[in-house]
């Protein structure tokens, strides 16, 4: 994680009305990061493979992370993330570096991933699995309504931070989508809203409403707050 | 526990659920996968298509096939050829074909209309007791007559060429040198 913890917990709790602390520093990184990028570009449309290379290793995590936040799945994240940078070789001479390279990349990727989402095949495999686990074991709504332990022991055995990720998985799409990419410290709001094809504004509200639903749902499990 | 707490665990688990990252080898997959050939992404859902629509005509044809035609069209239609035969006798020189309005085509057979079976001692016995029909000769055919054809001279019209008009002058003014025109 190139980030601070810091950093990510300031963008996790960054409300619309307020500025990141780190944005300034952000920025330049960004802008720099955008300039090597585009040079890269220029290098790869003219056939240089290396270059492009290269472009692969400064992007993978960031197209991987927003696979993986859409799909959930490390194996379809990785073959998404793949799909994603052969498509893009394969359209690179008609970029014309409107908006910033990673900004177009991680569209393209995001896209690639809810196709794959929607995909019959994926649904198919999910059944499955979903059915085998179900065979396996009692599910999540019975785990969770169902403490056997006390608060504190459940702090103690990490069984409460299980409980959050579940409930983060369980949040509608659009909720789960913005605090995931938010969460991750790896893409600024512009990003994120060009992914999801929403004003940033609105990524904003998603993350918050996020974060409200789960201290609900928590508080409704016995965690209250004081 | 204070909603900070609450805010710091989401935090904490937002970050380890997207702390992925993919392996060393993974910019060597992307290479190979753009050397190797395109993999039509469409075919499953192609296929998937093709099995919608095959289902769909399959239901639709078995929905319609019990849908059989009355029996008694089916009859009137077949003892329909049999009236021309009583009409034989009367003299028509030229009988053209008798061909069924569209009113009294007879309907398709289905399979729900196959001919009730027959005892073959039955069939036999309607044939012999059918009255023997005599069919008058036909008569003779009238010679055609030909008016012949008359035999008058053919005389085009006489064609006249007006003469051409003279052709005037070309004038060609001498080129410029080529220095000049550099």
């Amino acid at each position: 994680m190139p980030q601070s913890t810091d950093g990510v917990s300031a963008t996790l709790t960054l409300m619309a009305s307020e500025v990141p602390t780190t944005g300034i520093d952000r920025g330049a990184a960004a802008a720099e990061g955008s300039a090597i990028d585009f040079d890269l570009v220029r290098r790869a449309q003219a056939g240089d493979d290396h270059a492009f290379g290269q472009l692969i290793e400064r992007n993978r995590r960031a197209v991987y992370r927003a696979a993986y936040a859409a799909l959930g799945s490390a194996e379809d994240a990785d073959d998404v993330a793949q799909e994603t940078f052969v498509a893009v070789y394969q359209k690179l001479h008609g970029f014309r570096g409107d908006a910033s390279f990673r900004t177009w990349l991680l569209a393209i990727a995001w896209r690639k991933a809810l196709d794959r989402r929607r995909s019959l095949t994926r649904w198919m495999r999910l059944t499955i699995r979903h059915d085998r686990a179900e065979e396996d074991g009692p599910g999540l709504i019975e785990q969770l309504a169902a403490p056997q332990r006390s608060q504190e022991e459940s702090l103690a055995a990490g069984d409460f931070e299980q409980k959050v990720k579940q409930l983060i998985r369980a949040l509608p799409r659009k909720l789960r989508d913005a605090i995931l990419l938010a969460g991750s410290g790896e893409y600024s709001y512009e990003q994120i809203g060009s992914m999801l094809d929403v004003p940033v504004g609105t990524v904003k509200w998603r993350v918050s409403e996020a974060r409200r639903v789960l201290k609900q749902k928590l508080a409704a499990l016995g965690y209250a707050h004081d | 526990m204070t909603e900070r707490e609450m805010d710091t665990a989401i935090d904490r688990a937002v970050r380890d659920l997207m702390d992925v990252d993919t392996d060393a080898a993974f910019r060597a997959r992307v290479t190979e996968r753009l050397h190797r050939p395109v993999r039509r992404a469409w075919a499953p859902q192609l296929a998937a298509g093709a099995v919608a629509m095959l289902a769909i005509v399959v239901a639709l044809i078995w929905l319609r096939a019990p849908q059989p035609a009355t029996r008694t069209e089916g009859t009137a239609a077949r003892t329909e050829p049999a009236v021309p035969s009583q009409t034989l006798g009367v003299a028509d020189s030229n009988p053209k074909p008798t061909v069924p309005s569209s009113k009294t085509r007879p309907a398709k057979p289905t399979r729900q209309m196959a001919a009730p079976s027959i005892p073959r001692d039955t069939v036999v016995a309607a044939v012999a007791e059918m009255p023997v029909t005599s069919i008058a000769p036909l008569s003779g055919i009238e010679p055609i007559s030909v008016a012949p054809i008359a035999n008058t001279p053919i005389t085009p019209p006489e064609i006249v060429v007006a003469p051409l008009s003279p052709i005037e002058e070309v004038q060609i003014s001498p080129l410029e040198p080529r220095t000049a025109r550099d």
